[in-house]
């Protein structure tokens, strides 16, 4: 019988691209694979989550139970409340607050709000990031009048590291109404400093690379050698920045929720559930302990993947 | 088509300006290529050599307007290469190539080699779907590499295979012209015969012109037909290559020549140059060379030496030539 020829198909697993090796790399640093377990298990969460606390009655965060107040976690619904105000199989399972609603369906609502503000300020500062890097790099010696592109983008980002983003967000968020989507364009657009630092650096170096230089000879347009050529040689520190710069977006939001000019009640997140329970820390400490793990869980896992993902990225460990 | 030479270089310069301090003063320029002249005919080979630092590249790039060049000009087939816009660029690009010294960073490695080599087909609308696979795949083999690796990466290769594919990339365009800017350097020296065979066997089929940039006399030997020495910018020797090995005129080609290591180990021990590369930012006065000449002479360091031709297609720019001096103005190198 003769040896089968090599299809598409079994040449295709042979290619050793370098996402593949680096996720090779990634796959055997066990507290990177933790934290992404974690993350893809609470988005899982926050996806369910947001879901059920929408359409779900029995999971509504914002059902009143006055005579469910303080209830610990794991404990048995009053048999005085009317069926619809139940919790789902009639147990808190993380117990109610101060109000009787149940920390259960908050938490579940507000691990979307965490996540999505996370991911979506972290993609806009990676836009802007990019794209004024990139500009800064690709363009470094074209004059605008006096001075270079490069310097007017790179002194502009200098002045953006000099102000205290914190304080800037709370004054641009007392002077917006606080919704969620001022908060992930506020967060976004104050974290793009060290991305755009990164990317400009990047691009400065791969400019003098043979193989940028060879697409120049080619005749590449400029569109396709920046986005073909020299982004992906550039997106690795970007991406670890990103992930951690998430678990820092949401810390942010949280913050802000805490100091109470986030995301406005009834609407739960992670941070003013956080803010309700720190008055009641001695008679109900899951009011506060839950929501407290739940943002070191995610803060944790975003760092360890993107620690494990510097490593992946880095060439001396790829070559083993 | 024009009846000149393929390649047409006239007084050459690109100035580096090296600024200094927090406003950008201008400190100086590095005259890294100052006026060069040279010529290259289709289907030939002209060897630029001399030190790391004498400008070589950069003049190779300067002629590809990969670097644009401060002054002189570059016609190619009969065009002002130095006067295209940027479109016209493009196009010329199809016939003016350049393969790279270093084999590692000349390709880019998030990139499937097939799509490197077939990338500018494509955005040139040169060929599409099937017959692009088809011409990857016949160029690929043409360099010696088998088309079954046109999905694989750049760092599955060896340095001798990943300069074919650089080889490749360059040929894919079918240009008339490559410069090969130290393309043979980073190799050791079997693979190094290979691909100089192999560069021969491509000039001979497609009837290419090469502008071969080294500092490797050997290499020269065996590929150029013409030879042109440079020093801190400046063309100081041309000739047919077995003239200029036979008869060096210049005290530097000839230190060069001497320097060149001989596979005889009881041959006589070889007279060295002494010293380094003056800055280019400063360079001495008069001959550039007469700090470093062993037959210096008084007024080398005052009076630039012009250009003699001391036989047809062999010139030099040095003081002991001095009585076959012709005007500058009336010279083709």
């Amino acid at each position: 019988m003769q040896a089968a020829p090599a299809t598409p198909a079994n040449t295709a697993t042979l290619v050793d691209s370098p996402w593949r090796r680096v996720w090779q790399v990634l796959r055997r640093d066990r507290l990177a694979m933790g934290g992404l377990c974690v993350l893809v298990a609470l988005t899982v969460v926050a996806l369910l989550g947001k879901a059920a606390t929408e359409w779900i009655v029995l999971f509504d965060p914002a059902t009143v139970r006055l005579v469910d107040k303080f209830r610990p976690p794991l404990s048995q619904a009053s048999a005085l409340l009317p069926v619809r105000d139940l919790p789902p199989g009639g147990i808190y399972l993380l117990g109610t607050d101060a109000l009787g609603r149940d920390v259960f369906a908050r938490m579940l609502q507000g691990s979307f709000v965490s996540m999505s503000i996370g991911l979506v300020a972290v993609s806009i500062s990676v836009v802007v990031g990019v794209v004024l890097g990139g500009i800064a790099g690709y363009y470094a010696d074209v004059r605008l009048g006096p001075v270079t592109v490069d310097a007017l983008i790179m002194r502009f980002t200098d002045a953006m590291l000099c102000i205290p983003v914190f304080f800037l967000i709370l004054v641009v968020v007392a002077l917006l109404p606080a919704s969620i989507y001022n908060i992930m364009i506020v967060i976004g657009l104050t974290r793009w400093m060290g991305i755009a630092r990164f990317v400009r650096a990047e691009f400065l170096s791969l400019r003098e690379q043979d193989f940028v230089v060879a697409a120049h000879a080619l005749g590449l347009p400029a569109p396709r050698i920046i986005f073909l050529h020299m982004m992906p040689n550039a997106v690795a520190p970007v991406l670890v920045t990103a992930t951690i710069g998430v678990a820092t977006a949401i810390l942010t939001e949280s913050a802000l929720s805490f100091l109470g000019f986030g995301v406005q009640p009834p609407f739960a997140t992670w941070g003013n559930i956080l803010a309700d329970g720190k008055n009641f820390i001695f008679d109900a400490p899951w009011l506060f302990f839950i929501p407290g793990c739940a943002i070191f869980a995610i803060v944790l896992a975003f760092n360890l993947l993107g620690e494990g993902m510097r490593e992946a990225f880095n060439p001396k460990l790829q070559r083993r | 088509m024009s009846t000149g030479p393929l390649l047409e270089v006239r007084d050459l310069a690109k100035h580096f300006r090296v600024r200094r301090g927090l406003l950008g003063r201008a400190a100086g320029a590095i005259k890294a290529v100052d006026g060069v002249s040279f010529h290259v005919q289709a289907g030939e080979t002209l060897a630029l050599v001399g030190e790391s630092g004498c400008g070589k590249t950069t003049a190779g790039r300067a002629v590809l307007r990969l670097i644009e060049p401060d002054a002189g000009s570059v016609h190619f087939d009969g065009q002002d290469v130095l006067a295209l816009d940027a479109g016209g660029l493009r196009r010329l690009r199809r016939a003016m190539q350049i393969v790279f010294q270093d084999p590692y960073s000349s390709l880019n490695p998030r990139m499937t080699i097939g799509n490197m080599v077939g990338e500018a087909l494509k955005v040139h609308g040169i060929a599409s779907g099937a017959e692009l696979g088809e011409r990857v795949a016949r160029i690929l083999q043409r360099v010696g590499l088998s088309p079954d690796f046109r999905n694989r990466y750049a760092h599955e290769f060896s340095g001798g295979q990943r300069q074919r594919i650089g080889i490749a990339r360059a040929l894919a365009m079918a240009p008339r012209f490559i410069v090969c800017d130290e393309a043979v350097s980073a190799l050791d020296v079997s693979i190094q015969a290979q691909m100089i065979n192999l560069l021969k066997d491509l000039q001979d089929e497609y009837r290419l012109a090469y502008l071969f940039i080294t500092h490797d006399l050997n290499v020269v030997r065996h590929i150029a037909g013409r030879v042109a020495v440079m020093y801190l910018g400046k063309i100081v020797e041309t000739a047919p290559t077995d003239e200029l090995f036979d008869n060096p005129r210049h005290p530097y080609t000839r230190a060069l020549l001497e320097a060149n290591p001989q596979p005889d180990p009881v041959a006589p021990r070889p007279r060295v140059l002494q010293g380094d590369v003056p800055s280019p930012l400063t360079p001495p006065p008069g001959c550039a060379f007469h700090p470093r000449c062993p037959k210096v002479m008084a007024h080398c360091d005052r009076q630039p030496p012009g250009w003699a031709v001391v036989s047809p297609g062999h010139g030099v720019s040095c003081h002991l030539d001095e009585n076959a001096y012709i005007p500058a103005k009336s010279v083709t190198t």
